[in-house]
């Protein structure tokens, strides 16, 4: 059962209209706007990713490297070079 | 279990309050909701032909601030309809969901 309240009431047909066409508006606005902008990120999509990349592999050789100058530098530690007495 | 019929009474006691909930909203949506007619035009465009001679006789001086108030509030009503068809535009709530 719905609830009793006031009869409802016949709005102005203008703010009706408003009320649909600024609806319209703004779907075909914001359909628009979103390919507008996917279609500026897509330009830049290659280099960007190209830029990750490289990024990512160049940390990884760091981290490579580092790696191993610490175990070498553990070797030295644990396997002292033997000295002349 | 009881988890399991505890979880499908509270869906139970959700859909009974919605449902009538609902229908009152259908039923009034039906009536201050629904699209304008093309017989409505004619109305429109008298209305709009009003507004516009209110602005220009400068008879909207005469407008009382509770009248005024009113008015302006429909008028923000109408324009957050923009937003909302913005979002159904977009098919995102919040912000552009560009794909990186």
């Amino acid at each position: 059962m719905p609830r009793e309240f006031k009869a409802p009431v016949n709005v102005s047909p203008l703010i009706r209209f408003g009320r649909w066409s600024f609806l319209l508006l703004g779907v075909t606005y914001g359909a628009t706007r979103h390919s507008y902008l996917q279609k500026k990120e897509d330009k830049t999509k290659e280099t960007r990713h190209q830029k990750i990349a490289e990024r990512e592999a160049k940390i990884a050789m760091e981290k490579k490297k580092f790696a191993e100058e610490e175990i070498k530098n553990l070797d030295i530690i644990f396997n002292p070079p033997k000295t002349v007495t | 279990m009881s988890g399991a019929i505890k979880k499908v009474g509270l869906i139970n006691s959700f859909i009974a309050t919605v449902k009538p909930n609902l229908k009152t909203f259908v039923k009034y949506a039906k009536v201050e909701l629904t699209p304008p007619k093309l017989s409505d035009l004619p109305e429109i465009k008298n209305e709009i032909s009003k507004m516009i001679q209110t602005a220009q006789t400068g008879r909207w001086k005469n407008i009382t601030v509770k009248d005024a108030t009113l008015k302006s509030l429909i008028a923000l009503e109408v324009y957050m309809w923009f937003y909302v068809g913005e979002c159904i535009g977009k098919r995102h709530l919040i912000g552009y969901d560009i794909k990186l």
